[in-house]
């Protein structure tokens, strides 16, 4: 309720609903999610090699 | 809860009793009145409970009622109960049922279904039950692996949670103090069926259902499983200490630890996180002084404010942990302790340290307080997501004997929250997942075949009816569930998210790849080591982690992408084209049934994080240990000799898993996607449209369309 | 049985002691932290420590089904039903300290009571002494010798119907007085206290019999065979004050004997 707004024109919401559910999200705000994630994808840095790898540590899985 | 607020609170009404005391009544003393006071303020607090809830609960109805999303279709259920038995086999099933050695699953078929239940592709845990979840294919919830990877520098991770660690400090002496939380997200997407029903005022309680790490908010309760870390922060690093120089080594899923005995003393310790609050991050450990008794072949274990005595080969029970940063910051964990051998050499196990459910370091379950619930009504229970340590089986740190013991172990305590669940719904729905049957399968598969390469140099005899005996046991516990859903308003499924099928074989992708010349190292060598070290990028076409398929080095989204992406398409298709029929000379047998392209298996919205090609392979073959880490080893196939003999990454087409039901199936050839949409329709609830399930209590004809599903994808 | 009771009383007054220059309420708030203290690891170890801790968490996973089920009427009372039966069986693990406790508290409280409860008179107030003697002694023999700082303000005054006589009697400086009464050649003593400081009272002094004496630690009893039944006086009640705080001795003690276990029950690692 009191979480980040951000706004957007009412025309470009109504195109957010239509192709949100064309193209298989749940709902607009996961589409808006993944838009922006695959932006910020581009720009954002990695975390470390050695700390990822350790996370996985231990998956029956892999080794 | 914290125990200075708990002080007070038993204080305060204390002091209000004592008001009215007069000197005739005093004889009790303080010390007694230490319990009564206590027991005076629950009966003050339920007292007080019982009116607020009396006040409160009208308003909160209509709350409810004016928050509901549209009207209830009327029907004839009020309580789903889901028991997931991961990894349990129709074709294993229906032989036993057929020999009559699971009476209860028989008579469940009998009232009702049992079909084979088609799984995800590809056939997985972490994909199948998000799939599960969201009633959608891996292209609308994201989730195609145990691992994704970063594209730009082609380091994998986890695919379904990501940890962000605050990255601003303050520097306080010795303390460098982070500013904020760890922030845990949770990369599935798409929402959880038992989300919907939150809304429309059904309450669930989903325990243990794989991929609800981190757990998200709703109507219900969940408790996270399966990526749930450990307190280091790994997916499950056991501890072994040895006297035995020769075996503190490294281990893979593991730590050796060399340790000295001084007469019958081993001093040891409890491994902990990493201590953020410094700058060298030291790990945290909590002393263990183990004393020896030959004589009576035990030990006796000193833990800070704690002393028990294990007997050789046995489980100790929980014990908590407090591990101290610095600061009066405390980390709590749990950690179980086994001593495996006394002489020659001393040899102790410790699980991997769990996140203590009582009072976790980080949430896992929603709300919070659920864990601590389940931890104050049940006792403590193993919280990592894959509890049951197949990699100190596999290298033979515990033997097949101890390993069934800890999964019995862990399931007990699941039993019990389950039951606990059921015996609380009237209305709502009741998931949870047993792991018993998935982990029990990788690890026993190879006493079925006793060619199996993982039999060499152990025991093919002792445990060889596991398997039959797990199947007999998971009957015996749905005999005991049928009895508890013996109501016509409750629906029943007992269900897996795949079958299971033996792994002999291991196929390194990237050692086909680079065979084939799709992938090619510096200096011109044929192998890389783990993680794509020694690959030339500028010179690779496609890449293979995780135990999925095959990536494009695709320019624009691959860090040193190399193919262009109008190429892309074709590359897929020339590799899935030279991958099918795939044979293992060495064996006669072809390894790879089939290769699909992504495009031809999904057209979800995360379609583009799916591997860009998927192979499908035979009974007996799967991605090497090796291929799954980066690594190219100059050997495409290769024989697996690990505990680890059983798996289900294969042909999802091979390894259905299974569903009965106590309700007959509108139709045939139901999909574990398939289950969310068909218990929204058990409650009246309209399935959303973007879920590719459907529901399978009504027949195909009576379903509307959620648009172009091909024909892969409708299978998750 | 006398001298084991002088024991315990010198014991309280050695410690009670220690605060003698104090207000009288820093004795007090000191064997209460003692009392709480003690009984603390008393309770440690008469109890059954691994079961009342789970029946502490049992208590509390209902408490938190209360708000887990807060949309569900049905499994709240039931949940708040759990609670109360958990509640008995975590009442009944009280019960083996209790049992276990019940003397020597109540000795303490005797202690505390003859102490705290009254104070001793004040130079300038009087009290009544009562004087009650076996039946068939002529009341007219019954004197009284009162010491030097008290003074005997009214003639004997004979209640032949109960065997009595009375005298009113003033204090006039502060200390220990002890008044003597006769008949004839038998004597006893009833002591009298005067003054600001925490004394051990005795209001009356009779023939005690053998757990009686732990009822009357501050005054021997009256031998077997002596005319005498029974001699007392009464004494002011105390107003206990600190920082201008009054209140009852008892309730100073129960609240901090009590709070000052809870407060240390987590370093002293026992549970409640």
């Amino acid at each position: 309720m009191f979480g980040p707004k951000i706004k957007i024109s009412k025309d470009m919401m109504e195109k957010i609903k239509k192709y949100s559910a064309l193209a298989g999200y749940s709902s607009p705000d996961e589409f808006v999610l993944h838009a922006l994630e695959k932006e910020i994808a581009k720009l954002e840095e990695a975390g470390s090699d050695e700390e990822i790898k350790k996370k996985l540590q231990g998956l029956g899985y892999i080794s | 809860m914290d125990r200075s607020s708990g002080r007070l609170g038993f204080v305060l009404p204390g002091a209000l009793v004592l008001l009215a005391v007069s000197p005739a009544e005093a004889y009790i003393g303080p010390g007694a009145g230490f319990a009564f006071l206590s027991s005076f303020f629950v009966l003050f607090v339920t007292f007080l409970l019982a009116i607020v809830t009396i006040l409160i609960w009208p308003i909160r109805l209509l709350i409810r009622l004016a928050r509901r999303k549209g009207k209830l279709a009327k029907t004839d259920v009020d309580r789903v109960i889901i028991v997931g038995y991961d990894g349990l086999d129709p074709k294993l099933a229906g032989k036993w049922m057929d020999e009559g050695k699971l009476p209860n699953f028989k008579r469940l078929a009998e009232k009702g279904d049992f079909q084979p239940l088609d799984s995800s592709w590809p056939s997985m845990s972490p994909v199948a039950w998000s799939s599960f979840a969201t009633s959608s294919d891996a292209s609308r919830h994201s989730q195609y692996d145990f691992l994704s990877r970063d594209p730009k520098t082609y380091i994998p991770d986890l695919a379904s949670v990501k940890i962000v660690n605050p990255t601003r400090h303050i520097k306080l002496g010795k303390y460098r103090i982070p500013l904020g939380k760890p922030v845990v997200r949770l990369l599935q997407r798409s929402i959880p069926f038992w989300k919907i029903l939150g809304e429309n005022g059904i309450f669930s309680q989903i325990i243990r259902v794989p991929i609800t790490f981190p757990p998200q908010k709703f109507n219900g309760a969940v408790l996270s499983a399966m990526c749930v870390p450990d307190l280091a922060g790994t997916q499950g690093t056991f501890t072994f200490f040895t006297t035995d120089t020769e075996g503190a080594k490294a281990a893979t899923g593991g730590v050796r630890k060399p340790i000295e005995r001084k007469g019958n003393v081993v001093e040891a310790y409890v491994p902990g996180p990493a201590n953020s609050m410094t700058e060298g991050q030291e790990e945290l450990r909590v002393p263990v002084r183990v004393v020896i008794d030959e004589a009576n072949e035990s030990a006796t274990i000193h833990l800070p404010g704690e002393t028990f005595r294990l007997r050789l080969r046995e489980f100790s029970p929980w014990k908590r942990v407090t591990f101290k940063p610095g600061l009066g910051v405390r980390v709590n964990g749990i950690v179980r302790f086994c001593v495996l051998s006394i002489r020659p050499h001393v040899e102790l196990y410790l699980t991997p340290t769990q996140i203590d459910p009582d009072k976790p370091a980080m949430p896992i379950s929603e709300p919070l307080f659920y864990s601590v619930y389940l931890a104050k009504l049940l006792g403590p229970y193993s919280t990592l997501g894959l509890a049951e340590d197949t990699w100190a089986l596999n290298e033979r740190v515990l033997d097949e004997e101890l390993f069934l013991e800890q999964v019995w172990l862990n399931h007990e305590e699941r039993e019990k929250m389950f039951f606990n669940a059921v015996d609380q719904t009237k209305r709502g729905l009741v998931a949870c997942v047993f792991d018993c049957t998935d982990r029990i399968q990788h690890m026993f598969w190879r006493y079925f075949d006793e060619n199996h390469p993982a039999n060499r140099g152990k025991d093919t005899v002792r445990f060889k009816r596991a398997i039959e005996d797990l199947y007999v046991r998971a009957d015996e516990l749905l005999g005991r569930i049928m009895k508890t859903c013996d109501d016509p308003r409750t629906v029943l499924m007992v269900m897996s998210d795949h079958g299971f099928t033996e792994f002999s074989r291991g196929i390194n992708l990237n050692s086909w790849l680079v065979e084939n010349g799709y992938m090619a190292m510096k200096n011109g060598d044929k192998t890389c080591k783990d993680w794509f070290q020694g690959v030339d990028w500028s010179r690779t076409r496609a890449y293979s982690f995780g135990l999925t398929g095959i990536y494009i080095n695709k320019a624009g989204r691959e860090g040193k992408g190399i193919v262009d992406p109008k190429d892309a398409l074709a590359l897929k298709r020339e590799i899935a084209a030279k991958l099918s029929g795939l044979p293992d000379e060495e064996r006669g047998k072809t390894a790879v049934n089939d290769a699909i392209v992504a495009e031809d298996l999904y057209n979800g919205p995360y379609l583009d994080a799916s591997p860009d090609v998927l192979p499908a392979f035979n009974t007996g073959y799967r991605i090497s240990w090796e291929s799954a880490v980066g690594k190219a080893d100059g050997k495409v196939f290769s024989d697996n000799t690990k505990s680890w003999s059983g798996d289900h990454c294969v042909d999802p087409r091979l390894v259905p898993g299974v569903l009965f039901c106590n309700r007959r199936l509108a139709r045939k050839n139901p999909a574990i996607v398939d289950i969310g949409a068909s218990v929204l329709d058990l409650f009246g609830i309209e399935r959303p449209r973007h879920m590719t399930g459907r529901s399978f209590f009504r027949a195909a004809s009576e379903e509307s369309s959620a648009g172009f599903v091909p024909r892969g994808a409708a299978n998750g | 049985m006398w001298g084991l009771v002088r024991a315990v009383t010198a014991a309280f007054d050695g410690f009670i002691g220690i605060f003698g220059g104090w207000n009288p309420m820093v004795g007090l708030l000191a064997v209460s932290i003692v009392t709480g203290a003690v009984m603390l690891v008393i309770f440690r170890y008469t109890s059954n420590q691994r079961a009342i801790a789970r029946q502490k968490e049992l208590i509390k996973a209902h408490i938190l089904e209360i708000r887990l089920f807060k949309d569900d009427l049905r499994l709240q009372f039931a949940a708040q039903r759990k609670i109360l039966v958990e509640n008995l069986r975590y009442m009944r693990h009280a019960l083996a300290p209790m049992i276990v406790m019940l003397v020597p508290v109540l000795i303490i409280l005797i202690q505390l009571d003859v102490r705290y409860a009254r104070r001793p008179l004040l130079p300038g107030e009087t009290t009544v002494l009562r004087v009650a003697v076996e039946e068939g002694i002529d009341l007219s023999s019954v004197r009284l010798d009162a010491p030097e700082g008290i003074a005997v303000e009214t003639e004997p005054m004979r209640i032949p119907g109960a065997n009595e006589v009375n005298w009113r009697i003033r204090a006039e400086r502060e200390g220990s007085h002890d008044l003597g009464i006769a008949v004839g050649s038998e004597r006893a003593v009833k002591r009298l206290e005067a003054g600001e400081r925490v004394a051990k009272l005795s209001e009356v002094r009779d023939r005690a019999g053998i757990l009686a004496v732990w009822a009357r630690p501050a005054e021997r009893p009256l031998p077997n065979g002596s005319p005498f039944r029974e001699v007392a006086l009464s004494y002011p009640e105390r107003d206990l004050r600190l920082f201008g705080i009054g209140a009852h001795w008892l309730l100073v003690f129960f609240v901090v004997s009590v709070v000052f276990g809870f407060a240390i029950k987590g370093f002293v690692g026992v549970e409640v």
